[in-house]
Order: C-alpha cells, then structure tokens, then sequence
C-alpha cells in the first residue's frame, strides 16, 4: 500500500502529469464558479482531448477538474447567492450573508481553508479505511441508503426560518416534485401529462439553477443601480488565519467525516452530504442563532464536506468500478476507452494507475488551495460591481447550465419555472432550501425503500435487522422526539419555534 | 501585375486541388462535423461505444464526429431529436436496439416509432444474461429453476430499470419457465451491478459483458443468456446455454446501432453505412471493442431493421402475458 502510494507520488510529480493536473484544477475552480456549469459537464467536454493521451495525465486531467469544482461552486454561492454547483448551494446559506456584511475576504478564505482540510483529511480517512469504506459502499443496501435519506429529511428542521410548519410545507412540496416521471417500480406514470421530457422525472439540477440563480436574480433586482454601496464601503480584504480555522476544527471534521463515509456510498452524492452536515453541526452548536446570519461554521461544514466527498468516491470508483457521482461515472468510461476495465480487479491488474490518481487526487487538492488563495482577491472584484452587469451573466449562464443538465431546451423552462416559484416562496417567507432537500433526497428515499421492501418481500422488520439500521432508526427516533419535545415546549410558553434561522 | 498574376496562379492550383479532391469526399453528406446524438447519460456503457466509435468514423469519414448525450425518457427525449433532425446526415443517433423496443412496449404514444427511422447499420451485439453470485451457489440455470420451483416465493432476479429489456427478459424468464420468483427492479445498471457483486439478489439480469471481469474473477457465475456468447472474450464462457436451447422462447440482445430520419436520402444512408462498415474494421476500433468485450460485428440496415420489428413483436407478447396488469 505504502510502497504503491510513494510509487503514485512519482508517477504524478512528472512534470507534464503536473502540468495537467494544476491546469485541470484551475480550470474546476474557473468552471465550478460559473453557475451552472459543473464538473461532469466539464469531463466530458475534455474526454476527447484525452484520447491521445496515457491513462494517467488523462484521468489527472479530469481528477484536478473534480476537485476544482467542488470549491469554484462556493466561489459564486458566496459572491453572489447564486452557487456554481449543487454541492456548492448549501455555503450560500452563510457565505453570503458574511459577504454582505463586508467579509467577503474570510468568508472565501473559510471556504478555501475548509475545502483544503476536507479534500486533504478525506483523502487520509480515504487511504487509511478503503477495505472498510469499500465494504460500506458495498454492503449498504437499499434499506440503509433509504434510512439515511430520512434522518437527512428530518434535518430540515434545521433550515426553518421562524415557522417550523412553513418549513414542512417546503420540504413536502420538494418531495411532491420529486413524484414526476416513471414510479421507479411499477414504471406507472405520475404527472407527466403525457409529455415524454417528464418522463424522467425532473431533471432537479435544472430546478436547482432555477431556484438558486434565477430566483435570486428576481429577488436582488432592487439592488440594481446600488453599485452594491453598501458592501463596497466596507469590504474587508482580510482573510481567516490558520489559527482561525485550528479554533474551529469540529465543523470541519465532522463534515470531512461526513463527506467522505456518504461519498462512498454510490447514489446519495456530495449534494445531499452538504446539508446534512450543515445541519448536523448547527445542531450541536452553542450559539445555533447565528447560522444563517453569516457564521463562519456554516462555511466550513458544507466545504470541508463536499471536498472529502472526492476521497469517498474513489473507493467504490476503484474497488468495485461502481460511480459514486456524475463526475467519476465519466471517469469510469474514460478508462473504458483507454482499454482499461474498471471493476473489482482494478487494483490488481492496474495497481500503478489507482495509485496513480490517488495520489494525484492529494496533489490537486493541494493545488486547489494554492490556486485559490491566490485567486481570492480576484473574486472578490466580482462583489463590487454593480449588479445591473452581474445579473445578465447570471441569467445567462444560468440558462445555459439548466440547458447542459440534459442539452434539451426543456430543462430551461424547467429552470425558468422554479426560477419564479423559488422568487414567490422566497418572497412569502418559505426556505427554498427544504423545498430543494426535498427534490433532491425524495428520488433516493422512495426508490430505496421500495426495493428494500421488494428483496424482503415487504416485511418492513428488514429496516431493524442489522445493527447499523438499528443505529440509523434510533437516531431517527432520537431527533424526532426532541423535535417534537422542544417543538412543545416553546409552544406553551408560548413563543415561536426557535429552532433554525429565524427571522 | 506581378502579384496579381501570382494570387491568380495560387487560387487556380487551390480550385485545382479541390477539383481533384471533390470526387474521392463523395459530396453528398455536406457538413464538416456529424453530430451523434447518443441518447444516454455520458458515462453509461451505450455512451462508452459512442465515443469509442465517434473516434473510429473520424477515421474512416474524414469529418470530426462529436457525441451529443441529451438523455431522458428512457432514451426516447434523445432519440426523437434525432430522428426529427434535418435529413442530411449531419445528424445521426446511435442507441442500442433493445432499450428502444422495449420501452415503446411499456409505453403507448410515444413520439418515436419503428417506421419514423431509416437504419442504417448496427456494429456491436451484446446479449443479456442471467448472472448470480457464486456464493449462492447456482452453476447453472437448472440449478437456479430447481430452487426457485422447490421454493416458490422467495428468490429474486434483479434488473437495472423497470421499463427496459433486461425486465422483458426477466419476465421471460419468469413467465415461461413458469418460476415463482420475484424481480426487483433497480434504478440501472451500476446499481444492480453493485447489488450482484453484494450478492444481494439470487440472480441478476444485465447486458454482457458487464461483470465479464468479475465473471473471470471467478466472483460471478453466468448462468445463461438471452443470445449466443459465441463471440465473446472469454473462452470460457462462450458455450453457455441460450434460454432458446433451455426451451424459454427469449431472446433479447441490445444491438447498436446508427439511424437517421426516415425522410434521408438513400445515396447519404449508403454513404453513412460505408463510413460505419468501414469503421468496424479499424483495427484500433476492433481492438477497443475487444477490451469491452466482443469484437464489433457488421448488420446491415435491413437486417437490423427486421430484427427490431421481430423484437417488438417478441417482446409484446411477453409484457401481454407476463407484465401487464
């Protein structure tokens, strides 16, 4: 293991593997802060420039692109409220408001920092645990992956502002969206009126673009002309020191942990771990008032999350040749074409290539950062510009990102729809964000628990008959109580729900 | 004077060269770049013969060919693209034939049918087939058949999406071998990959020669598939016995291949039939496909094109009698 890593290490420190992977790492943050352009799009516009090359640079090429993006998407959440990825979104929640206030400089840097520690200490949990992690990813069944996508719904609470039943309101709408298409069991269709293009269902990174850019674009309409004064007089170019981020290292292990288990879990993704995460350590937060507001800790969980995501889905990509995501399902079919079969003999019969990009996957991480911390001041120009300038690119690149999820004009539309129902949501008070856990987390707990119920002959004991479900349902049961116990509690003295960003 | 005289010279010897060149480019596809609509998500394994032959025609056609994955309905979004593309062969969709016919049988009034397309050829058969984990101990299909009948209710057969071939074969197999078994359908393929090699269902019905590796690996057994293995690259495994030969009338083998609007001119379907029979003995392609698993192999259009009408008709006789209701 040791002796393959070292061996990894020299393969990737050839200056063209280098040159490839820092060139694919600039060019994720770059594609990863555009909203709506994401890395899979990214891959496999490169795929056939990597035709000629060996398998290795060919696959730093895509890997220092999968890495890049994961904090370019952030870039833009931050900036702007419009994130450049799905797994970027969550960092909106608090980068935001902390660009606001002026701190767009420590919030990029929290991100920055964030990401590196995620990429970097999921790559660790990654090396150190794969057979581990590659048993997890194996043996979860349905049952498990359903279960965790509830206690994921159930975190929800967590995004409420001020109305706990605004908040269920959202997340039953998301999950209600997320019913169109084909029943994946029965294959009967749910309404789709006949149109072929719902079939599918709907395409929910198109929904994401329109709820993230276009409806925030409707809604800081009234900040054109402003020149964005008020953020302008007081932008803070200071960035977090390293003791900053010491003092906060719980966030950033627990998103890191959490990043890097639900990344090897092939078909739950960095999207859904962000919110979790975000959630998670709001929940064990002293001052949970703050979240939403601009706190530093609701930057760090979702990036340290969705950069240890990389290192989780590299186990099941090379020990079982399974995608964990979009971006390593385009992976996979590069080996293809490279004549190399991805499948549980990978590291065996191409050992020197798995070490290969495992290696390079620290390296870019690494890389990342460099680029990054040099590139924020860059960015953070894109804040003081007026926005009537901002918006058209937003929009544009919005609709150009909802058109590449599918390259069908249909998901425009789509994005345009929930682009004007995320603006009246927004504008009545409902958190968008549950309304999008609820598309996003609706797919995997129906269609998990619908097999899981098919393979036991629909005896629901199968949800309680390993420890881990045991675990997973108690948690379950744990929070729910408390919801409903705190949820009571504030009802008879008499004051609103405190749980959450209230308003 | 002079310089003039010698841009005259240079434009007369370019015209010349062109003049020259006109006859062998065969002028009647008219575009620099052919478009292959490939109606899956990039990644898939139907995305992964698309770019492996997008190379192979560049080669062969002298034209930059680019993949262009619009997915969606199971592949019906991409494919109605395609064949409602202005007939010049400029655009061309490449889909596997089975997941085609097999979800018109699901779904009625779809915007795509048999005879809204031309075929032009197909190059590259892969059949599906019973796999099962070697920890549940079947070796072959007779052993599976006899505990499914000794234990009416219990097994399951897993495929990779509810509306495609691998559930008609499953059906099938259900059906006419008369086995009270359970299918449990997953999302697609990589999950029901990920299931088999969890040894989390009796058996699985997928498109060969996916798992072919862990087959090798000893890890999985194939048990019998919906078409001859013949041609695959494994020895081994290529005298397994057809459910035809078990006497389950099923056959089901996703056949890709190229179509183009019905209304395309027959000299532009013949000329993309040449580039297409002609990119399957590239070497390089022949060796590509090899490594995926079974050497590309040519139909011709009409041969395609009856195959797919006989499979509809197949596999509307098992949704009849096996799915439906």
């Amino acid at each position: 293991m040791i002796e393959g890593l070292i061996g990894g290490f020299g393969d990737v420190i050839q200056p063209w593997n280098l040159l490839l992977l820092f060139l694919g790492t600039g060019l994720g943050l770059m594609i990863g802060a555009l909203p709506g352009l994401s890395s899979p799009m990214a891959i496999v516009i490169l795929l056939p420039l990597t035709y000629t090359m060996q398998p290795l640079p060919a696959l730093l090429t895509m890997i220092g692109v999968y890495v890049g993006t994961k904090l370019g998407g952030s870039f833009s959440a931050i900036l702007l409220r419009t994130p450049g990825t799905p797994a970027g979104a969550c960092t909106a929640l608090d980068g935001h408001p902390m660009a606001e206030r002026g701190e767009a400089g420590l919030a990029l840097g929290y991100a920055t920092l964030a990401s590196t520690f995620g990429g970097v200490f999921g790559w660790v949990i990654a090396i150190t645990f794969i057979p581990l992690l590659a048993t997890i990813a194996l043996q979860s069944g349905n049952a498990d992956i359903a279960l965790v996508g509830i206690l994921g719904l159930l975190m929800v609470s967590s995004f409420v502002r001020g109305s706990m039943l605004k908040g269920l309101i959202g997340v039953l709408l998301g999950l209600l969206i997320s019913t169109v298409g084909l029943d994946p069991v029965d294959a009967t269709s749910r309404y789709t009126f006949d149109i072929v293009d719902l079939m599918s269902g709907i395409p929910f990174a198109a929904a994401l673009t329109g709820f993230f850019g276009i409806a925030v674009v409707f809604s800081d309409l009234k900040l054109v002309g402003q020149r964005s004064e008020k953020i302008v007089a007081k932008v803070n170019l200071a960035l977090p020191s390293m003791m900053d981020m010491v003092r906060r290292w719980r966030p950033a292990v627990i998103g890191s942990l959490f990043g890097t288990g639900i990344g090897a879990v092939p078909g739950v993704g960095a999207e859904g771990a962000t919110w979790i995460a975000y959630a998670t350590v709001k929940r064990q937060s002293k001052n949970p008032e703050a979240f939403g507001k601009g706190e530093p800790d609701g930057i760090i969980a979702p990036e340290s999350t969705n950069n240890a995501t990389t290192g989780g889905t590299m186990v099941p990509m090379l020990t079982l040749g399974i995608p964990g995501d979009g971006s390593t399902a385009i992976m996979l079919g590069a080996l293809v074409l490279h004549g190399i079969e991805p499948g549980v003999m990978l590291f065996q019969s191409n050992s020197d290539l798995v070490y290969g990009i495992l290696a390079g996957l620290l390296i870019a991480t690494i890389f990342m950062f460099l680029i990054a911390w040099r590139a924020i001041r860059m960015f953070i120009f894109v804040l003081q510009q007026d926005r009537s300038w901002l918006f058209p690119f937003v929009l544009l690149l919005a609709t150009v990102g909802a058109f590449a999820t599918v390259n069908s004009v249909y998901a425009v539309y789509i994005a345009i729809f929930f682009g004007v129902v995320g603006y009246f949501l927004e504008a009545r008070g409902f958190p968008v964000v549950t309304v999008v856990l609820g598309i996003i987390l609706g797919p995997i707990i129906e269609a998990n628990l619908r097999l899981a119920l098919v393979i036991s002959h629909n005896d629901w004991t199968t949800f309680i008959d390993t420890w881990p479900r045991q675990l997973i349902v108690a948690l379950i049961v744990l929070v729910l109580s408390w919801e409903i116990y705190s949820g009571t509690k504030d009802a008879r003295k008499g004051r609103r729900s405190k749980i959450g960003i209230s308003d | 004077m002079k310089r003039t005289g010698k841009i005259l010279a240079g434009a007369i010897a370019l015209a010349t060269a062109f003049a020259v060149q006109a006859p062998i480019a065969q002028a009647s596809i008219d575009c620099d770049t052919v478009r292959m609509i490939v109606p899956w998500k990039a990644g898939g394994g139907t995305d992964r013969l698309g770019r492996g032959l997008a190379v192979a025609l560049e080669k062969v056609s002298g034209k930059s060919v680019i993949v262009d994955n619009i997915s969606g309905a199971s592949s019906v979004t991409g494919s109605v693209k395609a064949i409602n593309a202005k007939p010049d062969g400029c655009t061309i969709l490449m889909n596997g034939s089975t997941e085609m016919v097999a979800f018109m049988t699901f779904k009625q009034n779809l915007p795509i049918d048999l005879d809204k397309m031309k075929y032009v050829g197909a190059f590259y058969n892969t059949p599906t087939w019973l796999v099962s984990h070697k920890d549940r101990g079947y070796s072959s299909f007779e052993d599976f058949a006899a505990k499914a009948k000794a234990n009416p209710g219990t097994l399951t057969i897993g495929v990779g999406g509810a509306t495609g071939a691998l559930m008609i074969m499953a059906s099938g197999i259900k059906g006419y071998g008369d086995l009270d078994v359970t299918i449990v359908p997953y999302s697609g393929g990589a999950d029901l990959k990920k299931a088999m090699l969890a040894n989390q269902v009796d058996a699985g019905v997928i498109h060969s020669p996916v798992l072919l590796k862990e087959v090798k690996a000893g890890m999985i057994n194939v048990l019998t598939a919906g078409g001859e293995l013949t041609n695959i690259e494994y020895p081994e495994i290529r005298n397994v016995p057809t459910l035809e030969s078990l006497g389950i009338p099923v056959k089901v083998a996703a056949i890709r291949g190229i179509f183009v609007p019905v209304t395309t001119p027959d000299e532009v379907v013949a000329e993309l039939a040449g580039w297409l029979e002609s990119a399957i003995k590239d070497p390089e392609f022949i060796e590509f496909g090899k490594k995926f698993g079974y050497p590309p192999v040519w139909i011709n259009g009409e041969d395609f094109r009856k195959g797919m009408y006989h499979d509809k008709e197949a596999y509307k006789k098992i949704y009849e009698a096996y799915i439906k209701g």
